[in-house]
């Protein structure tokens, strides 16, 4: 049984200046960009160790039996469990915040946000941005029909100010991937917005991931390059989520990404991980150790609280007493994703 | 006639002493031209309703349809893959640009009215949505069979009538191999779904239609969830007889839709997306009994 510590995780981060007043972007470290990065990973030089099938193979099939043993302990009209990639980081950092953010779907500025990056980078992948920002996004907006509805309604009902902020914001991501991505080569089959879900124990369980953008990998002959877009700044814990993209395509797929890596917009910033099958086995233990924790609250077990740097976002800050005390700066803890111990070294 | 014909045939009257006694009251005149809204069709869809529920299959929630890049995905996606078989080496975007500036030959006037309206952004949504969908049935076939592979053109259906009734039996395959020269027997079918929790229901729908279709059977039916997989049916009569049963309920619910009385109800999970949930004791009863999870998890509140 493969039971290796994860690999270390180098601390890579372009560093980018963007100057939101005028948007314009100046790159100042190449090394860390998705260009150079898919032209590293194109010329097998950014591919250090190739993950062997048939231990992958091996490690996979344990996951899947321990899935499988722990989701038995599960309730059965508790089922299909689902373990979305938010919820894992939200189940590992606190039950209760997972628990207060079922079925909050409203939107709001920063969830604005994200969908309006993520309609960028799919028309710069694909047929390219024009000059007038605005236009392209709210064009996406209407041709997304009913799915574009609660972002024109949030922008309908927004302030002045709140509607400034958020189209600033578009300039300066269109000017980040302009500058800092340039044209993505078509040969790289870019695809926006894949979905990648996988089924197990027998359909009790069900593991989901949502690729912002995927490049390569099959049916290409090219290595395979899965990219994560966030809205905001670069960090250091968005690896943690990468863990979960590079368990969730190989089991999908079979085969292991040889990069995974985190966007981010507003800074130009990008956070890469090569896939190992260190990689994958740290996953794996994290996946686990948020599924242990949704059986238990899904048979009835009163969520546990645990304080930590997202407590300020959490919709159950009000009435939690050690979340007002974190916010508070009277308690440390740990960012979303560390409270297993597995995420980040 | 072949073996395989005279299995085909025996299919057709199969249904036909299945469907007659139950659509009778959709029976018309032998020579008189059905009008397109009288048709009852019987698709997977209704299919899959009416084996939730008869009295309410055909209750979906749901607003009315209207273009949008989800909706046009395999439309356009089927168009792009065209071009990535016909011309080995091509990408999927510069093949989506190549559709877009080609439309008219390649879609009705509804979606081509729509795509006319679309600027750089929804041409943007609509390429990433479409090229996603083609990339993923690529993968379907290796790249070097990728040229036997014959496409389904936007709004091809299989279809048959049903001798003397306002009744279709409809369906779909989104691709199916080999492309030309082979006798319809020996053809592979792909469907293209959103999930494959009802595979096999799909598999046999696709195979009957086919087999009612051409009169004569394929060999096996793939269905494939994008994100999720693929799994493949070899099309036998145990496939098909299953199918031909589901058909069977769905016209009964077909037919008490339209001219009552009301079908059984079958509450369940179903329920929750009912279109006409708030008329049916049966299902608001369901409802109280069971709150709504999220992926097994109550909320807070």
């Amino acid at each position: 049984m493969i039971r290796a510590a994860a690999e270390p995780l180098p601390s890579l981060r372009g560093t980018v200046t963007a100057a939101r007043d005028n948007a314009v972007v100046t790159t100042t470290a190449a090394r860390f960009t998705v260009p150079a990065l898919l032209g590293e990973a194109l010329d097998g030089s950014a591919r250090p160790c190739p993950v062997d099938p048939g231990e992958l193979a091996e490690l996979l099939a344990w996951f899947r039996a321990e899935c499988e043993a722990a989701v038995a302990r599960s309730p059965a009209d508790t089922r299909p469990l689902r373990l979305p990639k938010g919820r894992v980081t939200d189940l590992l950092a606190c039950e209760r915040g997972a628990l207060a953010r079922l079925g909050d779907d409203a939107m709001g500025a920063a969830r604005a946000r994200g969908r309006i990056t993520d309609l960028l980078v799919a028309q710069h992948a694909t047929i390219g941005l024009t000059p007038d920002v605005r236009a392209d996004v709210l064009d996406a907006l209407g041709a997304l029909g009913p799915d574009g509805a609660p972002v024109l309604g949030w922008l309908a009902g927004a302030s002045e100010e709140e509607a400034a902020e958020l189209w600033r914001h578009a300039e300066v991501v269109a000017a980040c991937l302009a500058e800092g991505w340039g044209a993505l080569d078509r040969a790289w089959w870019p695809r926006c917005q894949e979905r990648a879900t996988v089924v197990l124990a027998g359909g009790a369980l069900v593991l989901s991931a949502t690729f912002d953008l995927v490049v390569g990998g099959p049916p290409t002959d090219r290595p395979w390059v899965v990219v994560e877009v966030k809205s905001g700044q670069v960090s250091d814990r968005h690896r943690t989520d990468l863990l979960w993209y590079a368990l969730v395509a190989a089991l999908r797929h079979g085969r292991a990404p040889a990069w995974v890596a985190t966007w981010t917009a507003a800074d130009d910033g990008l956070v890469p991980l090569p896939v190992t099958l260190g990689t994958i086995e740290a996953a794996a233990h994290r996946g686990l150790a948020a599924l242990d924790r949704l059986v238990g609250l899904a048979a009835g077990r009163a969520a546990g609280v645990t304080p930590h740097a997202g407590c300020g976002w959490c919709p159950e800050l009000d009435r939690c007493e050690p979340g007002l005390a974190r916010v508070a700066g009277l308690v440390d803890g740990p960012w979303p994703g560390d409270a297993a111990g597995l995420g980040e070294s | 006639m072949t073996g395989d014909l005279a299995a085909g045939a025996e299919w057709r009257a199969r249904a036909t002493a299945l469907l007659g006694p139950i659509t009778d009251r959709l029976a018309v005149p032998a020579g008189r031209k059905v009008p397109y809204g009288d048709l009852v069709r019987l698709d997977d869809h209704a299919v899959r309703r009416a084996g939730e529920c008869l009295a309410f299959s055909d209750a979906d929630a749901g607003e009315d349809y209207v273009e949008s890049a989800a909706n046009a995905r395999r439309r356009v996606g089927l168009a792009v893959l065209a071009g990535l078989r016909d011309r080995p080496g091509l990408d999927p975007v510069t093949a989506f640009d190549e559709v877009m500036a080609d439309r008219a030959r390649w879609f009705g006037d509804r979606l081509v009215d729509w795509l006319d309206g679309l600027g750089p952004g929804g041409r943007g949504a609509l390429a990433a949505e479409a090229c996603g969908y083609a990339v993923a049935v690529a993968g379907w076939v290796p790249p070097a069979r990728m040229g036997d592979v014959r496409i389904s053109r936007p709004g091809d259906w299989l279809e048959w009538a049903v001798p003397g009734r306002a009744l279709r039996v409809r369906g779909r395959c989104d691709a199916m191999t080999p492309r030309r020269g082979a006798r319809p027997a020996d053809r592979r079918l792909l469907v293209v779904v959103g999930a494959l929790e009802r595979a096999e229901m799909v598999a046999g729908h696709a195979a009957l239609a086919y087999t009612l279709t051409t009169a004569s059977r394929p060999q096996r039916v793939t269905v494939l969830a994008p994100a999720e997989g693929r799994t493949a049916f070899a099309v036998d009569d145990h496939l098909l007889l299953d199918a031909l049963e589901r058909l069977g309920a769905a016209a009964q619910a077909a037919v008490a839709a339209r001219f009552g009385p009301p079908a059984p109800t079958s509450p369940g999970p179903w329920c929750n997306r009912c279109g006409r949930a708030e008329e049916c004791p049966a299902g608001a009863e369901w409802s109280a009994d069971r709150p709504v999870r999220f992926g097994g998890l109550l909320p807070l509140r």
